[in-house]
């Protein structure tokens, strides 16, 4: 009899090959940057040498807050980019998911809203700004705004497109098994979405970012954002390639996050 | 609530005038039309048809999962409005839920209390104790018609409603799959409607055999299968019922 247990591998899991591939591309930019900063490539003021960008950053985020201009605001400026990052992209997730799993099943929900939110996606996100501005001040609340709106619509579309899609034979075979409406949504309507649904939130979460930054961009005090718009203020480049690694480095790490996070669900893992 | 009383005498199952379209791109579609028949507590009966006759239609109409445009099903004398896990389907497909192993598969649904034992004794019912916590796409395609089987037969249905369940497989594993439904019908006394292409397979398994005919799919013979089990498939008695079926697929 076979043994149990050894039965399912994920592919991508090849040990050597899943440590070394992912970190080719970022070794070989660092490389290139020491490379050209090396040479003289362009002028420091253009493009800083890896050292000073390091040291910038040990600044930043190990110094005595105030010792210096950036000094020890890491932590500060993370929980608050953080915050807003949270604050848009739960809010998106509550709106997102559920409209998503309702229109991809119910034809009339789909034309009531289709037009509506297609609509609203051709926006780009960037003129959402000066009316933000306007009801919500310049902040937190504006910075919500902006990311939950720009991450509701990958996570709908991500909703409504798994929705639509499932194998209408679970939902007859869920029925027949004797589970009510509300029981079929829960146990296999959402499950079988589920590799959707997981796209469409990471979708949702990188555009959190992009415009997690945007917002920032506009004059609040704190956050990861606005550490690069004071830095171009006082042409501090090296403390603006540092927020972009900074941005890039917590971006990655939030989407392992979620993924490690949604596979805690069964669905999740086997599917 | 309509429903009528349970009515002890009513037969398991009751077909009456049952007719079904389809409206195709502005076209109608006839594809049952007038179906009547009965099914008493126990029997099994074999659905015989061409390509495109009706016969799953048939059996989503019994299911619930298709409402009639003319006649009524009845389940012992109660009008059948909606699935229920009453009349158990196997699907022509596989139906198993890839995120749920076997063991939960069958169990799904079922109050976590009594479920574990219950499954974990359907499992070894249909041969599959050691399997329980496997996925679905890690077991054959035989495995899964057990698993699908043992789903449906955990919850004691009154009616087993069957879709080419073994089409998909080759002979000698359809083979134990025939003994296998055999002998747990025979223990726990369910009555089947089971769909087949093939009328050896449906001589081999139904007390009664209906012939469809095509478009629309109208009852064109009932033939009783009145051999003794196990049936010997190069018996004269069964020669002769199986070309009495492929003379009547044939006919028209
Ligand atoms: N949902 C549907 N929409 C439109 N037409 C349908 C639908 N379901 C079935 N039909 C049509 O009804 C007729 C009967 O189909 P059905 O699937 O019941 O046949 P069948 O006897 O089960 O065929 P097979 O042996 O190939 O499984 C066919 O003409 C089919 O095209
Ligand atoms: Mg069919």
């Amino acid at each position: 009899m076979a043994s149990p247990g050894t039965n399912q591998r994920d592919p991508d899991s090849r040990p050597a090959t899943a440590l070394v591939l992912p970190w080719l591309l970022p070794a070989g930019g660092l490389g290139f940057w020491f490379l050209a900063s090396a040479v003289d490539l362009l002028p420091s003021y253009l493009l800083p040498s890896p050292a000073q960008v390091f040291h910038a950053a040990w600044a930043y985020v190990f110094a005595p807050v105030d010792s210096a201009p950036f000094a020890g605001r890491f932590l500060a400026d993370a929980k608050a980019s953080l915050g807003r990052v949270a604050g848009g992209f739960g809010l998106a997730a509550l709106l997102g998911l559920p409209l998503g799993l309702i229109s991809g099943r119910l034809a009339a929900m789909r034309l009531f809203l289709d037009t509506f939110l297609n609509g609203l996606r051709a926006v780009p996100g960037i003129a959402w700004l000066p009316l933000a501005l306007v009801w919500f001040g310049i902040g937190l609340k504006t910075t919500v705004f902006l990311v939950a709106q720009a991450a509701f619509f990958p996570i709908y579309l991500g909703a409504a497109a798994g929705a639509r899609q499932v194998n209408p034979l679970f939902l007859r075979a869920g029925a027949m098994l004797g589970l009510g409406r509300a029981r079929l949504v829960c146990t296999v309507l959402v499950p079988a979405a589920m590799p959707h649904l997981v796209t469409g939130l990471r979708l949702g979460l990188g555009i959190a970012f992009a415009y997690l930054v945007l917002g920032e961009l506009t004059g609040v005090p704190d956050g990861l954002g606005a550490v690069i718009m004071d830095a171009r203020l006082l042409g501090r480049v090296d403390i603006i390639i540092m927020g972009i690694i900074i941005i890039a480095a917590i971006g990655r790490l939030c989407d392992l996050g979620l993924l490690w996070g949604l596979k805690l669900l069964k669905s999740v893992r086997r599917q | 609530m309509t429903s009528v009383s349970p009515d002890n005498h009513a037969p398991c199952l009751a077909v009456e005038g049952l007719t079904k379209a389809f409206r195709v791109r502005g076209v109608l579609i006839k594809a049952l039309e007038d179906i009547s028949f009965s099914l008493a507590g126990g029997e099994v009966l074999g659905l015989l048809g061409p390509s495109g006759c009706g016969k799953t239609t048939l059996l989503n109409l019994v299911a619930g999962f298709l409402s009639p445009d003319a006649g009524r099903v009845l389940m012992r004398g109660r009008p059948v409005e909606r699935p229920g896990p009453e009349r158990g389907v196997v699907f022509q497909e596989d139906a198993l839920f890839p995120w749920l192993t076997v063991a939960e598969n069958v169990g799904f649904g079922l109050d976590a209390g009594q479920a574990r034992e219950r499954v974990a004794r359907m499992l070894e019912r249909v041969g599959l104790a050691d399997y329980g916590h496997y996925l679905p796409r890690a077991i054959s395609g035989g495995m899964k018609q057990r698993v699908a089987l043992a789903r449906v037969l955990v919850r004691e249905p009154a009616l087993l409603l069957m879709d080419e369940p073994f089409a998909a497989l080759d002979a000698q594993t359809r083979a134990g799959m025939h003994e296998l439904l055999i002998s747990l019908q025979q223990q726990l006394r369910q009555s089947v409607v089971f769909v087949t292409h093939d009328p050896e397979e449906a001589v081999k398994l139904a007390d009664r055999v209906l012939v469809l005919s095509p478009s629309p799919g109208r009852l064109r013979r009932e033939l009783v299968v009145d051999l003794p089990r196990p049936r010997q498939v190069d018996a004269p008695g069964f020669l002769h019922l199986k070309r009495a079926i492929h003379a009547s697929l044939a006919a028209g």
